[in-house]
């Protein structure tokens, strides 16, 4: 018994970084229909500056969101109009292609420079809080899996009230549900867009942390947005809380067939429930048909 | 007729050069590019023609492979390890693809790049060691005959995708890629036709397959499941031009060459700058480098009118 | 207050609008009618801003509208009220009128306009957490229309209201629209492809055949007349 709660909690632990790992490629998704496989390697640039900025200015890795964040909005910013916005006038079935395309080519351009920049060694941030644990009901609960939990519930409570309760929120809405009727509203529809991924970009701060915390290198970029894509897809498009329910079930999934399967399938088993949901439910449990 | 003859001629230089020139190095740069050129054809049929856009074509690479290499070390002759292959990769499309087919547009994307996932997982722990060649197929091992048999499928490929881009079934796989709702308003059977582009696809993917499993002396068995082969047949046929017989050719060219150029450096920088020339083609030459001649030629026309 | 002047517009090679003019006095209610294809939403989605003009010009006011992007002509005080409403359906009542009201001006007076709009459509108030993809064929029709008014127009253009609605929802609604056209001065441009309904209704109008217009005048003058008789209205 003891066992399975402490295997349960390491799912919802590592469930909880998937729901972030999902939330920014959500966004973008959701809003413009521009599937953004690139944000594994945004997420691995992000640990990458969070290794940057505690090495040098000795910062708390939590403490360097807060250069990280709008550092990251920065570069959504510059990334969409530098590349995704012209793609904005095209049909849907070549803007959903392009952007894959496009962002394809960043994932290989990202990861491939930061082997070359950093090389492909093992990273992480040691702090004085890592591997320390709390023993609850002799189940071992590390300080960083809960800072995570936290930090998730905190990061989609947080858009979530930015999306209903401020008038760029609802915009961004708006646009996500009908982009012309959106801009009968006097909403100005690329700039909501433009605003939509860099906040998607931003957002890959928060696991960019987490991650940073636990041992990386380059290649994660790929195991990413892996992950990104199918919380995106069990979870739903256009539904946020949605990827931290979606976050959850691949976490405690994986988590459970550890226990069943081994550590080795562990990845596989939800590969395979992905694929499952692809054919059979691909607009997930929450979302609407996309 | 000129092209016609251009094109024997260079088929008959292809074939007598290596016994003119005797030279390793080339040919075993000729011989990446005829593999190169086969996989990224294999995917071309698929996502060229047919707009089903695969990143998870390692999964019947490797399985051609996986088959081939099983079956030549165990005494069977390459030549017929060979189809072998080819067909292991069929019977896997049956298997895999045609079902993935139920994900529609970018989830079939992200689709088959999750199996290729599950394949390459699967194989790692179910074949994690290396796959040695046994002293009686050393013996077998000729760079030539590997070149003549890599430069025969790599023919064969062009050439059917030659006579595909010519006949009503490559029409068919185009109006698929272009619409499928209007295809099939039209009468188009869609799932019949992307049933026939994977069977192909996968068929060349099986021989290219066992071409590598022929060509490559000791590799990890999972070598070939490796992410780098779904994307890799991606980039090349983008750059080179997509849903194009020498689009993917030219691609596989300029591929093997720049690997070539940063083979000592760390990260592959060539596909770094693959990575970023497929972004500008993307944006800029969705027909890709072989369009650049199409763009050439249009300027020409407009400037002398 | 509305000037269109020699209108053409292209969707790609095939061309819509052949030299389209018209006007629209400030006050007025003017509606434009023809069958269907004819080009009458090719109108107003140029008029929005969503599509270009590929010739003319059209001012509003004394502005160029057609130059500018959509969400800018609707600071411009123009706002139109879609065919087939397209509500952004998994929000609520409130929600959608709220967006209505997005330019800044509007969210200045958002509180007034909701009122205001309560008061015409009273069963808006009734669900007004409801999400819009949940109300009846009529109800949406009002919420788009309620929803175009939050954003204190000059002009409202109405797109085939009358489209998939049960006749006597939609006479209650063009009552409506009357009332507000007369008692808050909105100018309003309807395009309707039922000819009798929209000119019993409007004070003048235009009809417009296979992208030009063809005829003018008053809504009663030209419900009476032969040619619209036979064409249209299938008398005689």
């Amino acid at each position: 018994m003891g066992a399975l709660l402490q295997i349960l909690s390491y799912g919802v632990f590592s469930g909880a970084l998937y729901g972030l790992v999902a939330l920014g490629l959500s966004l973008v998704f959701g809003v413009m229909n521009y599937l953004n496989v690139a944000h594994g390697a945004l997420i691995m640039l992000a640990s990458y500056t969070v290794l940057w900025v505690c090495y040098y200015l000795h910062f708390d890795p939590f403490l360097s969101l807060i250069l990280v964040i709008p550092t990251f909005f920065v570069i959504g910013w510059i990334l969409f109009m530098g590349l995704f916005q012209r793609l904005l006038a095209l049909p849907e079935t070549e803007k959903l292609k392009n952007s894959l395309l496009i962002s394809f080519g960043i994932l290989l351009i990202c990861s491939n420079a930061a082997t070359m920049l950093w090389t492909a060694d093992e990273r992480a941030v040691a702090t004085s809080y890592t591997g320390k644990v709390i023993d609850l009901l002799g189940v071992r609960l590390p300080y960083i899996g809960l800072a995570t939990v936290f930090l998730a519930i905190i990061v989609v409570f947080a858009v979530h009230l930015f999306l209903t309760r401020t008038y760029f929120g609802k915009a961004i809405r708006a646009v996500s549900q009908d982009y012309e009727a959106a801009s009968w509203m006097g909403i100005n529809t690329s700039r909501a867009c433009l605003v939509s991924f860099a906040i998607g970009v931003a957002l890959a701060g928060f696991p960019g942390v987490v991650i940073a915390l636990q041992t990386f290198n380059p290649m994660v970029s790929f195991d990413l947005t892996n992950k990104a894509l199918i919380v995106l897809i069990l979870a739903g498009v256009g539904s946020l809380r949605g990827v931290l329910f979606g976050g959850l079930l691949l976490g405690v999934v994986e988590a459970a067939s550890v226990f069943l399967v081994g550590v080795a399938y562990r990845e596989v088993v939800g590969l395979v429930l992905f694929v499952l949901v692809l054919m059979f439910r691909p607009q997930g449990i929450g979302g609407r048909k996309a | 007729m000129k092209s016609k003859l251009g094109i024997a001629s260079f088929v008959l230089l292809m074939i007598f050069a290596p016994l003119l020139i005797k030279s390793e190095y080339l040919l075993n740069l000729l011989i990446l590019i005829c593999l190169y050129a086969t996989l990224s054809h294999s995917w071309n049929i698929l996502g060229g023609y047919c707009g089903q856009i695969s990143l998870g074509h390692a999964t019947f690479f490797g399985a051609g492979a996986l088959t081939f290499r099983y079956l030549w070390l165990g005494g069977v002759s390459y030549y017929l390890a060979l189809p072998a292959g080819a067909l292991a990769s069929l019977i896997l499309a049956f298997a895999i693809g045609f079902p993935s087919f139920k994900m529609k547009g970018h989830y079939f994307s992200i689709g088959t790049l999750a199996l290729a996932m599950i394949a390459l997982i699967t194989v790692q722990n179910l074949l994690p060691g290396v796959s040695f060649i046994t002293e009686a197929c050393l013996k077998e091992y000729s760079l030539l005959t590997i070149y003549y048999l890599a430069f025969g499928v790599g023919v064969a490929t062009v050439a059917a995708v030659y006579a595909l881009s010519r006949s009503k079934l490559g029409l068919a796989l185009v109006s698929v890629r272009e619409d499928e709702e209007a295809a099939e308003a039209i009468g188009i059977n869609t799932f019949k036709y992307k049933v026939v582009a994977m069977s192909i696809s996968t068929v060349i993917a099986g021989f290219a397959g066992g071409i590598f499993a022929f060509y490559c002396g000791t590799y990890y068995h999972y070598a070939p499941f490796e992410l780098g082969w779904s994307f890799d047949p991606l980039l090349i046929a983008f750059i080179g031009g997509a849903g194009t017989v020498v689009g993917p050719v030219v691609g596989a060219v300029v591929f093997v060459l720049l690997k070539e150029l940063f083979a000592a450096s760390l990260g592959q920088v060539n596909v770094l700058i693959f990575g970023i020339v497929f972004i500008v083609t993307v944006l800029f030459l969705p027909k890709g480098l072989v369009g650049i001649a199409g763009i050439v030629r249009k300027k020409d026309r407009s400037a002398r009118t | 207050m509305l000037e269109v002047r020699d209108v053409d517009v292209t969707y790609g090679d095939i061309q819509a609008l052949w030299g389209v003019s018209f006007s629209v006095r400030k006050g007025e209610m003017v509606a434009l009618v023809g069958s269907n294809g004819a080009g009458k939403s090719t109108v107003l989605r140029t008029l929005s801003g969503v599509q270009k003009p590929r010739k003319g010009t059209i001012t509003v006011e004394g502005t160029r509208s057609d130059t500018v992007d959509a969400h800018k002509v609707v600071e411009l005080g123009v706002s139109l009220v879609p065919e087939g409403r397209r509500l952004f359906r998994d929000m609520t009542i409130l929600e959608n009128l709220e967006l209505g009201g997005y330019i800044g001006r509007a969210r200045k007076v958002k509180e007034e306009h909701l009122e205001w709009v309560f008061q015409m459509f009273p069963v808006l108030k009734q669900r007004i957490s409801q999400l819009a993809g949940t109300l009846s064929g009529g109800e949406q029709q009002m919420l788009a229309i309620a929803r175009a008014l939050m954003s204190d127009p000059k002009l409202l253009l109405v797109d085939e209201l009358s489209l998939g609605l049960a006749p006597i929802i939609v006479k209650n609604i063009y009552k409506t629209l009357r009332e507000i056209n007369k008692s808050r001065n909105v100018t309003i441009l309807v395009v309707e492809q039922n000819v009798r309904l929209a000119l019993e209704v409007a004070d003048r109008a235009y009809v417009i055949e296979n992208g030009r217009i063809t005829m003018e005048g008053a809504g009663k003058e030209l419900l009476a007349s032969e040619a619209i008789k036979s064409a249209y209205l299938a008398i005689g």
